[in-house]
């Protein structure tokens, strides 16, 4: 009697572990399939509100544009002094792939595109991550028709000479704009929590010499 | 064993189908009272106002829509799941505007979150939006919602008795099929 019992309760328990590992299978495979990978953010890492800002301004409104090459997401390599002569730069510093705000400001720039030409300006988007991180972060944003840019080593080189590397390696949310002559025309070192606003910068531009 | 891990699996699912949300259920829950009480700028364009029945400059509230049934998109010009999914809400709005039952009755309007006149303008522009885009630069619509919205989210209203709005569906994320989502909003 006592046998029939345990050998039940055996069966009860193999049954019930079963059951778990049917349902955490089962689950595993409804989770992955489910129309939630659509929505947006679910890939972000919530940071949290930071500190607005972290670095000391070194680059002011006149001065001559540090230069650099960096490389590119596409493969080449992207030097500041290519535009010299020829057209305006904008360039788009972010804290970090994978971050709020960072995540929508390039996108909202990507259907820009035509604002940013009539202008005659080029917009370089610039981030600390290395290339695979930012290839992979850009993927998500669909087709950028301008270039990302890696500054990620010497790390946070670029953004140091601009003044914008924090003191935890991550860059301001920053906005400069440099003619075709290489001199800064316009310098938003940006609340990092928040979002530059885009016809701030269109302004900016349609006063700059075509 | 076999049979009981047979057995268990078909269990298992039996209890997760029970247990799981219906798809389509609502992902979101919205507040039809403060969604009422919203204020946005009445649209200068003139068949923007003649297809929401408003005139005059100002503010309007949703309940004045003139409309049955008000399709909300809450978007942002900034948000890349937006962009990919605009020309599909285009879809949606030119079978409403082609179906014979729904033309005049069912409304769209777009709500962009967080975003100013100009951005909501950038978007329509970009992908040439028929139905009327308004701007909530304040992120207004927040106050509608305990949880954070995500973009974008679609609230399906039905004004009531003037100045009330009854939610009658939530969607976050790409819309799907349109036959089955007007299904679910209208029938």
């Amino acid at each position: 009697m006592r046998g029939k019992i345990f050998e039940r309760r055996v069966r009860a328990m193999r049954l019930g572990l079963s059951v778990v590992i049917g349902i955490i299978a089962v689950g595993l495979f409804l989770c992955t399939t489910s129309e939630g990978r659509e929505v947006p953010g679910e890939s972000m890492y919530k940071t949290g509100p930071l500190k607005p800002r972290d670095s000391e301004a070194t680059i002011k409104v006149g001065d001559k544009a540090p230069e650099f090459t960096l490389p590119a997401v596409s493969g080449e390599k992207v030097s500041l002094s290519h535009y010299r002569g020829k057209k305006n730069v904008a360039i788009s510093f972010v804290p970090a792939a994978w971050t709020p705000v960072c995540s929508q400001q390039w996108p909202g720039y990507n259907i820009a595109q035509e604002l940013f030409e009539k202008n005659n300006t080029v917009l370089l988007g610039i981030s600390v991550d290395n290339i695979p991180t930012l290839y992979a972060w850009t993927k998500e944003m669909g087709k950028l028709w301008f270039p990302v840019l890696a500054d990620f080593w010497p790390h946070g080189a670029v953004a140091r000479s601009y003044g914008v590397l924090r003191s935890d390696g991550v860059a301001e949310r920053a906005v400069f704009v440099i003619d075709k002559d290489g001199v800064v025309r316009y310098v938003d070192i940006h609340d990092i929590n928040q979002m530059p606003r885009l016809e701030e910068l269109m302004r900016v531009l349609e006063q700059l010499p075509k | 064993m076999n049979r009981s891990i047979t057995r268990a699996f078909v269990v298992a699912m039996v209890v997760l189908v029970v247990a799981a949300p219906a798809r389509g259920a609502d992902p979101i829950t919205v507040m039809g009272e403060p969604l009422s009480r919203l204020e946005f700028a009445i649209p200068e364009d003139a068949a923007d106002k003649a297809y929401l029945g408003l005139s005059g400059a100002g503010v309007f509230r949703l309940p004045q829509v003139k409309a049955e049934v008000i399709i909300i998109e809450v978007f942002s010009m900034y948000c890349p799941y937006c962009q990919r999914e605009a020309e599909h809400v285009n879809s949606l709005f030119a079978k409403i505007r082609d179906h014979q039952a729904l033309k005049g009755r069912v409304k769209l309007i777009g709500i962009g979150a967080g975003n100013t006149p100009y951005e909501v303008e950038l978007f329509r522009k970009k992908f040439s939006v028929p139905f009327p885009m308004v701007s909530d630069h304040q992120m207004t619509i927040q106050s509608t919602a305990d949880e954070k919205f995500r973009t974008p989210t679609f609230i399906v209203v039905k004004p009531e008795g003037g100045s009330g709005l009854k939610i009658m569906y939530t969607h976050v994320g790409k819309l799907g099929e349109l036959d089955e989502f007007l299904k679910k909003i209208l029938f």
